[in-house]
């Protein structure tokens, strides 16, 4: 079986790009974008050999894992179109859920009704986490086409049958969680996910409401929160995100400092992390 | 005095209260006569002293230049941040960076990375010319507008 976008992406007019293998589904769209493809199309595949992350950090996507980069074309200036990260962070959460019910995503209080399992959290500015462990990051990048419009490839890697040893940080997969879910299962959902929150922003006249889902699912909001900025470090207490989706942390002399890009580490890590 | 039959109101009366009321330097007068009552007010606006401090952990001053960055900004050729973030001069770190002065691009070359949110943008050249200046550090945070480089 291969990969299928879900009735509504197909009916919202997306297009599909399945790879067996691909070296990064990101670099695979922006060069698309590059010649003048608009979007929006997926880029997926559930093996990728040079998948990246942050500032060259290699992303492995072992063999059924999930690669999924989405290409669109915005008017959006800029700064806007990097709220598109939140989108993509509330879709496939939804789409988690969809496809392994077992996984509860924490939203506000719990309820009796939840199912009891591990809890899918949003790390800021865009990784998924289960208790705490990583699941999937979402990185994307933004290049201006000739028409003056912004091409955005959000790009999404999901463990769900393995996870990465070695890394510096928690990880998981949705198989180690309990979920039996394909790649291409969660990808169907995914799709049809992103069509409902992407509607939500509305080309970012909705993004007040996607922040407001966003914080919903937050993780470490509150809690101690300590960001590398070029060679400082800041201290201080997630707060809360700001209009237009940076974090606002609240430092121990009472001062908020508004951060748009970083190294970010949250709870018992921002104590540990950082030395 | 003429008395303006459509709305009651006696426009010269009240031009003359407001005329007073600047010679006075008062604040407000009000008058009563018959069943006309009329209150002319103005809002005097106190002007407190201005101090002004520097913002504490700003990031460092920049070594004195001979140009400022104001007059950067102004520079043909300027290529401002469209946003705030993180300026990148290489796509990834040890790798060899986009561009170095001297070098000649094409127009929608990229020239650096300004990162925010976990998003890279490429910021493109808007047209094709030669790199004059470089004006930011690798890994240096960017404010809004503020000059990246040069390309004439």
């Amino acid at each position: 079986m291969g990969f299928e976008l879900g009735t509504l992406a197909r009916d919202a007019g997306y297009d599909l790009l399945a790879f067996d293998t691909v070296g990064s589904t990101n670099a695979e769209a922006l060069a698309r974008a590059r010649v003048g493809v608009a979007g929006p199309v997926w880029v997926v595949t559930r093996h990728q050999t040079a998948g990246r992350g942050r500032r060259g950090r290699a992303w492995e996507t072992p063999e059924g894992n999930l690669a999924a980069s989405l290409l669109v074309s915005v008017e959006a200036d800029r700064p806007l179109a990097a709220t598109l990260g939140f989108v993509a962070g509330l879709a496939l959460n939804q789409a988690i859920r969809t496809v392994a019910p077992n996984i509860a995503v924490a939203v506000g209080v719990d309820g009796l009704d939840e199912p009891r399992g591990p809890k899918l959290t949003l790390k800021w500015p865009n990784d998924v986490l289960a208790d705490g462990a990583k699941v999937a990051g979402i990185l994307l990048e933004v290049d201006a086409l000739a028409d003056g419009r912004l091409a955005v490839v959000i790009g999404l890697g999901i463990n769900v049958a393995a996870a990465p040893d070695g890394l510096p940080y928690a990880a998981t997969c949705l198989k180690r969680l309990g979920s039996d879910a394909t790649a291409e299962q969660l990808f169907t959902a995914l799709a049809d996910a992103w069509v409902g929150f992407h509607a939500i922003w509305d080309e970012g006249r909705g993004l007040s409401e996607i922040r407001r889902l966003w914080l919903a699912q937050a993780a470490g909001l509150g809690a101690p929160v300590a960001v590398r900025l070029g060679n400082d470090i800041l201290r201080g207490t997630f707060e809360t995100l700001d209009e237009d989706g940076r974090l606002i942390v609240l430092t121990a002399d009472g001062a908020r400092r508004t951060i748009a890009a970083g190294e970010v580490h949250f709870g018992a890590a921002a104590t540990a992390a950082l030395q | 005095m003429t008395k303006d039959a459509k709305n009651g109101f006696n426009h010269d009366l009240i031009r003359d209260l407001a005329n007073l009321l600047k010679e006075t330097d008062l604040s407000e007068i009000e008058i009563e006569n018959d069943d006309l009552r009329i209150r002319v007010a103005r809002s005097i606006q106190v002007t407190a002293p201005v101090y002004s401090t520097p913002a504490a952990g700003s990031p460092a001053a920049a070594p004195a230049a001979a140009i400022s960055p104001e007059d950067k900004a102004k520079a043909p050729g300027v290529i401002l941040s469209p946003m705030v973030g993180t300026a990148y001069r290489a796509p990834e770190p040890g790798a060899k960076t986009f561009v170095e002065v001297g070098a000649e691009v094409r127009q929608g070359q990229t020239l650096l990375i300004i990162e925010a949110m976990k998003t890279m943008n490429a910021i493109p050249a808007p047209k094709s010319g030669v790199v004059r200046e470089i004006l930011v550090e690798d890994g240096q945070p960017i404010e809004f507008g503020q000059p990246l480089l040069i390309v004439s």
